[in-house]
C-alpha cells in the first residue's frame, strides 16, 4: 500500500505498527518497543516481532499495564490494559481476575478502537438545526460544560418550578454500578420524577427476573456453580454466542467437556444455533414453546419418581401417586422446601405428558423423556434460560416452567446448582440522601403521578420498567407528554420494538444524550454532554449474577481522557449542584464520583478481598475486589450458612425465606403468591381463569407480525454492546456462521427458501404488519423450515463511518411492540414475517 | 533442540473466534488481512446439522525456506526452535524491488497453506511468527492464549513433558491438508477435511504482489468492502 494510504488510515486514528516485546514481571512490565514509524513503501520498517534478527538501538519506553474492566457485555471481564508512550496498544484477559482468568471473547480485543474513533464527540454540543430527522444534519456546535450544564439545570428547575417535574426522564442501558446509576436514582429522588430513572430491562432480559420473583423471591437473575455441575438443560441460552459473561461461560463450557465422565449440555432451540450444535443433544422447538417442553419434563419426574424427594418432600406412604391424568389428594404428601406442587400437578402438570408436547413443541416424545431423564438422574443439574425461552407474550409463564425444574432436581442452592449473587460490602457515601429531600421532593411521591412508561401502574402492575412504550405514550400524551428526556448508554431508537415510533416521538422532545460518539439518538439530541469512553473513566462495576460470591471491579483511566468529555456520574452530580436548594447541597456533599469510589471503598477496610484489597488504592491496583466463598448452601433439603470455615451453621426456616427463598411461603412456589396477588390482572390478559395464574403453565404465545415464518433475532458473539456496528475489527468477521459485511444475511431453511424461488445470495423483503427491511439470504439446513434467523444490531444509519453503508435490515423497524404482561419484556422473537425475493 | 509446536485440537474449538481477533489485535495485523481463520464446514441435514472448524494457519512447514533460498537471498528462515520467520533487513538491504518482490512471491506460491502473504499497510511479507516475540518471553502465542475453548495447545514437542507432547501421545494428530508441507510444526487433531463454506473471512488470506499493485485490496483494507 502507498503511503498516502497508510496516511489515511493514521487519520482515521487507528494507530498502526506499534510493535513490542513483553516482559511481564510483576504488575507493571517495561517492555521494548521496537516499531519504528513505518517508512515509506515496500522498504518500510519490518514488524518488530520479525525484526529480533536485526540490531536494533532505539530508546525503549516503558508499557505499563493499567487494570480495567471490560465494556462490551455485561460480564464485566478484568482486564490488563497496556500502554506505550501514552497509547492504549493492546488488551489482555487480567490473569487474577475471577471472570476472565486471563482470556477474552473476541469483542474483549475490540476496546482500543472505541477509545481511537476518529468520530468521537471532542466535547459537550448544542444542536442549531431544529429540523430533526434522519438526513438532518444536526448542526451541532462545540459549547463549554458550564453552558451545557446550565442548560440543563436551567430546564429542570424550569419544570420543576411548574410542578412538572415528573416531564423530566432519564433513560439508560447498561447501568454499571453505584457510581453512575447509583447517583441516578439519587438524583431522581431528590429531583423528584418518577422517570429518573427508566431502565432498559424490559428490552433485554426482565422475562427471567419476573420468573425467579415468582417461584423463588428473588428478582435477579441466577449465578451458577458450572464447576460442579454435570448436566446443563439450557433453554435457548447462547452458552456459546450471546450468554454472559461469554468469556467465562465457555472457558466453564470446555472445563464441562473435560471432566470424566464428562458433563452433558442439552441445548434446547429454535435453530441449530452454535451452542445447539455443539452440545451433546439438541432440541430444536417451535418458537415460543419452551414452557411446554419444561412442564413435560416436570411430568417425566414426577411420574417416574425422579424427583428430588430431600428437597421436595414426599408422599406420606412414600409411594409415587403421581399418574397420568390422575388429581392427588394434597393431604398425601408432605412438602419440604417446594409450596403448591399437588396442586401444580391437578391443575396443570398431570396432563402435560410429552406426547401432548410433542405436538406444540415438535420434539419427539422419547427425545423429551430422555431429557427429564437425564435432567433428573444425572445431577447436578442446571436448568437455564434468559431471552431465549422468554422474550415471548407467555415468557413468565415459560420461565417459571424452566426454572421450577431445578426445585424439583433440588439444584436450588446446591453445590452444582444455582444460586444468587452476593453484593460487595461498599462504605456508605459523605452524605445521606434522605436528609436532603425537600418538600417538593417529598410531596411527589403521594401526588399519585404514574411513570411515564406506565409501568407498576395497573397497566403493567408486574413490571418494574417498560421503555418501550415510552416513546408511544409520549405520542399519545397519555399518561403526559415528556418535556426533556436524557439518554445514558441506550438508544431505543433503534434498538426498541416498532422504534420508528422513537423518531416521530423525540422530534418534539428536548433530548440530552451522553454517548461519546455518534448514534441514532445523537442524531435526535439538542445537547450532547458526552461520556468519557471506558478506558477513560473511574466506574465501579459490581458483577453481574456469575458465581455467587461477590466481586466488584474498578474500572480506571487508563490514559486521560482524549477530550474535553465527563464521566455521566459527574455529569448527574454537577446537574445536581446547580439545582441548588437542598439538592444542590447534597451533591456538594457528595463532591465527584471519584470521591463516591473512595467512599465506597471504605467498606473493603472491615473485609478485605482475597486478593488482599482494602482500601481504593488497592481496588485501583488491582482492578477488582473479590471474596469467597458463597454464603449458603442447601445439601440434602438442608441449608447452611458459612460460618467463617465451612457451612456448618443450619439454617431456620425463618433464616432461609429472609436470605435465600424469599416467597412469602418462605419456599419455591409453585403456586405463585406474587401472581395470584395479581389474579385478576393475569386471568384477564391471558383468558385464565383467576383459580390458575399461579401455576407454571402452558400459555400458547401469540405471535405478532402477521406472515408464515417465525422471525427470530438472535444476538452474535461479535455484538460488541451497543458499538459493534461501528468497529472494524467487529465488521470486518460480522456474523462468522450467517456471513455479511455490507449487508445482513438471512438465515432460511433451502427448502423454504427455494418454494419462494429464493437462491442463495438473493435479496430479499422482509415483511411484517409494520412494513419491511432488506438482507441478503443464506441457506442453512440447521433452520427449522418454517423460520429466520436475522441477526439484531444490523442496519444502523447513524452510528460513525464503519457502520455506514452496511445494509438496512434493523429488525427492531418490523417488530411490533407487544410484551408479556407479567414482566413486560418486550416480545422480540415472537414476530412472523413474509420474506420474498426483491 | 526445542520443537515449537501447535496441536489444534478441531474437536474441542467451538468457533468463537476469539483467536482470530486476539491475533490481530497482539500483531497489529491490517484490516481485511489474517494470519489465522477459523473455517468451518456445515454438515448434515436438519436436524443433524454439525460444523466442522478449521483452525487455518501457517504450518511453519518450511516450504517458504526453500523458495525464498532458491529465489533469492534466503531471507525467510527457520530458527533453532522451528519457527519460520522472515529477516527484512536481508531481505532488503541493498536489493531492488524487483528483486525483493520475486523473492517474496515465490514464498507465497510454495506455500501449500496459504498463510504466506504481505502486509498491504507495510508491503512487507505478513505470515504467522507463531508469536516469536513472546515465545521468546516464555509467554504462549496470543491465540493460544485466550483460546476459551482450550483447543490450540502450543508448546514444545521435543519435551515429553509438555502439554504439547501428551495431547500428540495420546491422540493421533495430522498436519493439515493438503499434505504438501514439507515439515509442518502444526498438527491436528479430528480435523475434518479443510473444506469451507462458512466462516470464510472475506478479504485476502493471501496478499500477493499482484494484490498490491492492482490496488484491489485498498478497497478492503480501507472500507472493509465484501459482500
Ligand atoms: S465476556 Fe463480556 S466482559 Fe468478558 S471479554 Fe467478552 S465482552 Fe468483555
Ligand atoms: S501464533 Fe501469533 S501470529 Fe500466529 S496466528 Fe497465533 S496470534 Fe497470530
Ligand atoms: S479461540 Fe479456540 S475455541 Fe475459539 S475459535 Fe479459536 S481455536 Fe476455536
Amino acid at each position: 500500500m502507498s503511503s498516502s494510504n497508510k496516511d489515511k488510515k493514521r487519520e482515521k486514528g487507528f494507530p498502526v505498527s506499534r510493535r513490542r516485546f513483553l516482559q511481564v514481571s510483576g504488575g507493571v512490565a517495561a517492555a521494548g518497543l521496537l516499531g519504528a514509524a513505518a517508512k515509506k513503501g515496500v522498504a518500510s520498517t519490518p514488524p518488530a516481532s520479525e525484526k529480533k534478527l536485526l540490531p536494533v538501538n532505539l530508546p525503549i519506553p516503558e508499557t505499563i499495564i493499567k487494570k480495567s474492566v471490560c465494556h462490551q457485555c455485561p460480564g464485566r471481564c478484568g482486564i490488563d490494559v497496556y500502554v506505550t508512550d501514552g497509547k492504549v496498544h493492546r488488551i489482555f484477559g487480567n490473569p487474577d481476575h475471577p471472570i476472565a482468568n486471563g482470556k477474552l471473547c473476541p469483542k474483549g480485543y475490540f476496546g482500543a478502537q472505541i477509545l481511537y474513533d476518529p468520530d468521537r464527540f471532542k466535547s459537550p454540543m448544542k444542536r442549531t438545526n431544529p429540523k430533526k430527522g434522519r438526513n438532518e444534519d444536526p448542526k451541532f456546535v462545540p459549547i463549554t460544560w458550564d453552558e451545557a450544564l446550565d442548560t440543563i439545570a436551567k430546564r429542570l428547575k424550569g419544570l420543576r418550578g411548574k410542578g412538572e417535574s415528573h416531564r423530566f426522564a432519564l433513560c439508560f442501558g447498561r447501568g454499571w454500578g453505584a457510581s453512575d446509576v447509583g447517583t441516578i436514582e439519587t438524583f431522581g429522588k431528590l429531583y423528584g420524577s418518577p422517570n429518573i430513572p427508566i431502565g432498559h430491562a424490559s428490552m433485554c432480559s426482565e422475562g427471567s427476573k419476573r420468573a425467579k420473583r415468582a417461584t423463588d423471591g428473588n428478582d435477579s437473575y441466577s449465578a451458577y456453580d458450572y464447576d460442579n455441575a454435570n448436566y446443563i438443560l439450557s433453554f435457548g441460552a447462547g452458552l456459546l454466542e450471546a450468554f454472559r459473561p461469554l468469556n467465562y461461560v465457555i472457558q466453564k463450557w470446555g472445563k464441562l467437556r473435560d471432566k470424566s465422565p464428562r458433563a452433558r449440555i442439552t441445548q434446547v432451540d429454535v435453530r441449530k444455533s452454535t451452542t445447539a450444535i455443539a452440545a451433546d443433544r439438541s432440541l430444536i422447538i417451535k418458537p415460543g414453546t419452551d414452557g411446554a417442553l419444561a412442564l413435560a419434563i416436570s411430568h417425566v419426574i414426577l411420574t417416574e419418581g425422579l424427583w428430588n424427594k430431600k428437597f421436595v418432600g414426599d408422599f406420606k406412604d412414600k409411594t409415587n401417586k403421581f399418574k397420568t391424568g390422575e388429581t392427588i389428594d394434597a393431604k398425601q404428601f408432605t412438602e419440604k422446601w417446594v409450596s403448591g406442587l399437588i396442586e401444580w400437578w391437578n391443575a396443570e402438570l398431570k396432563d402435560r405428558t410429552p406426547k401432548w408436547a410433542a405436538e406444540v413443541c415438535r420434539v419427539s416424545a422419547d427425545d423429551i423423556t430422555i431429557a427429564a431423564r437425564e435432567f433428573a438422574t444425572g445431577g447436578p443439574s442446571i436448568a437455564l434460560m434468559e431471552r431465549g425461552a422468554t422474550t415471548y407474550p407467555n415468557g413468565v409463564y415459560n420461565g417459571m416452567a424452566i426454572h421450577s425444574l431445578n426445585a424439583l432436581v433440588g439444584s436450588m442452592f446446591a453445590k452444582g446448582g444455582l444460586m444468587y449473587q452476593m453484593k460487595p460490602p461498599y462504605g456508605p457515601l459523605p452524605a445521606n440522601a434522605d436528609d436532603y429531600m425537600d418538600d417538593y421532593a417529598k410531596a411527589i411521591g403521594g401526588k399519585g403521578i404514574p411513570r411515564v412508561d406506565m409501568a407498576g401502574t395497573s397497566e403493567w402492575p408486574l413490571a418494574g420498567t417498560m421503555l418501550q412504550e415510552v416513546a408511544k405514550n409520549h405520542l399519545a400524551g397519555k399518561p403526559y407528554k415528556l418535556d426533556t428526556v436524557m439518554f445514558y448508554l441506550t438508544n431505543p431508537i433503534f434498538s426498541a420494538p416498532d422504534c420508528k415510533k422513537w423518531e416521530e416521538a423525540l422530534k418534539d422532545i428536548f433530548v440530552i444524550d451522553t454517548s461519546p460518539f455518534p448514534g441514532e439518538t445523537a442524531i435526535y439530541a439538542d445537547l450532547v454532554v458526552p461520556d468519557h469512553t471506558y478506558l477513560e473513566r473511574y466506574q465501579d462495576t459490581p458483577i453481574y449474577p456469575t458465581y455467587g460470591y461477590p466481586t466488584t471491579n474498578l474500572r480506571t483511566p487508563v490514559i486521560p481522557p482524549l477530550y474535553d468529555t465527563k464521566y455521566i456520574g459527574d455529569t448527574i452530580i454537577e446537574i445536581g449542584k446547580r439545582l441548588g436548594g437542598k439538592t444542590g447541597e447534597y451533591f456538594n456533599a457528595i463532591k465527584d464520583s471519584v470521591n463516591v469510589l473512595k467512599h465506597l471503598a471504605k467498606g473493603f477496610e472491615k473485609e478485605p478481598g482475597d486478593n488482599g484489597v482494602k482500601d481504593f488504592k488497592g481496588w485501583e491496583e488491582k482492578g477488582f475486589w473479590a471474596k469467597k466463598p458463597y454464603h449458603w448452601k442447601q445439601i440434602e433439603g438442608e441449608f447452611y450458612e458459612w460460618d467463617g470455615k465451612d457451612y456448618n451453621k443450619k439454617m431456620t426456616q425463618a433464616e432461609v425465606k429472609e436470605r435465600l427463598l424469599k416467597t412469602p411461603s418462605g419456599k419455591f412456589e409453585v403456586k405463585s403468591n406474587l401472581l395470584i396477588q395479581h389474579a385478576g390482572y393475569i386471568s384477564k390478559k391471558y383468558g385464565i381463569t383467576a383459580d390458575r395464574v399461579g401455576f407454571p403453565q402452558w400459555v400458547a404465545p401469540k405471535y405478532t407480525g402477521g406472515g408464515d415464518l417465525h422471525l427470530i433475532v438472535p444476538k452474535y458473539a461479535f455484538h460488541a454492546e451497543g458499538r459493534g456496528a461501528n468497529l472494524p475489527l467487529s465488521i470486518e468477521q460480522f456474523q462468522p456462521y450467517v456471513g455479511g459485511r455490507k449487508g445482513t444475511y438471512l438465515e432460511m431453511h433451502p427448502k423454504t427458501a427455494m418454494a419462494r424461488k429464493i437462491n442463495e445470495e438473493d435479496k430479499v423483503k422482509i415483511s411484517t404488519s409494520l412494513g419491511s427491511i432488506e438482507a441478503k439470504v443464506r441457506f442453512y439446513e440447521g433452520c427449522q423450515e418454517d423460520v429466520v434467523v436475522l441477526p439484531f444490531e444490523f442496519g444502523h444509519w447513524a452510528m460513525g463511518r464503519w457502520a455506514k453503508g452496511r445494509g438496512s435490515s434493523n429488525s427492531n423497524e418490523i417488530i411490533e411492540n407487544v410484551s408479556d404482561p407479567i414482566s413486560g419484556l418486550a416480545s422480540y422473537n415472537a414476530s412472523l414475517c413474509k420474506v420474498e425475493k426483491i | 533442540m526445542a520443537r515449537m509446536t501447535f496441536v489444534m485440537d478441531a474437536r474441542r474449538c467451538i468457533g468463537c473466534q476469539a483467536c482470530t481477533v486476539a491475533c490481530k489485535a497482539e500483531n497489529d495485523v491490517p484490516l481485511g488481512v489474517w494470519r489465522t481463520q477459523i473455517r468451518s464446514k456445515e454438515v448434515g441435514k436438519y436436524p443433524s446439522v454439525r460444523r466442522h472448524f478449521y483452525q487455518w494457519i501457517c504450518a511453519q512447514c518450511g516450504n517458504c525456506v526453500e523458495a525464498s533460498q532458491n529465489n533469492g537471498v534466503g531471507a525467510v528462515s527457520r530458527r533453532a526452535d522451528g519457527i519460520v520467520l522472515v529477516d527484512y533487513e536481508k531481505l532488503t538491504k541493498g536489493r531492488t524491488k524487483k528483486q525483493i518482490d520475486t523473492e517474496i512471491d515465490a514464498a507465497i506460491e510454495a506455500c501449500p497453506i496459504g498463510a504466506f502473504s504481505r502486509n498491504p499497510v507495510t508491503g512487507m511479507p505478513e505470515k504467522c511468527t507463531q508469536c516469536a516475540h513472546r515465545v521468546d518471553k516464555g509467554l504462549v502465542p496470543a491465540c493460544a492464549q485466550t483460546c476459551l475453548g482450550r483447543a490450540r495447545i502450543y508448546g514444545d514437542a521435543s519435551d515429553p513433558k509438555s502439554e504439547v507432547s501428551q495431547v500428540l501421545g495420546r491422540n493421533s494428530a495430522r498436519p493439515a491438508p493438503p499434505n504438501d508441507c514439507s515439515d509442518p510444526y502444526v498438527f491436528y487433531i479430528e480435523l475434518e477435511g479443510s473444506l469451507v463454506d462458512r466462516g470464510a473471512l472475506e478479504g485476502f488470506a493471501q496478499v500477493k504482489t499482484s494484490d498490491l499493485n492492482s490496488g484491489k485490496i485498498d478497497q478492503v483494507v480501507n472500507s472493509l468492502g465484501g459482500k
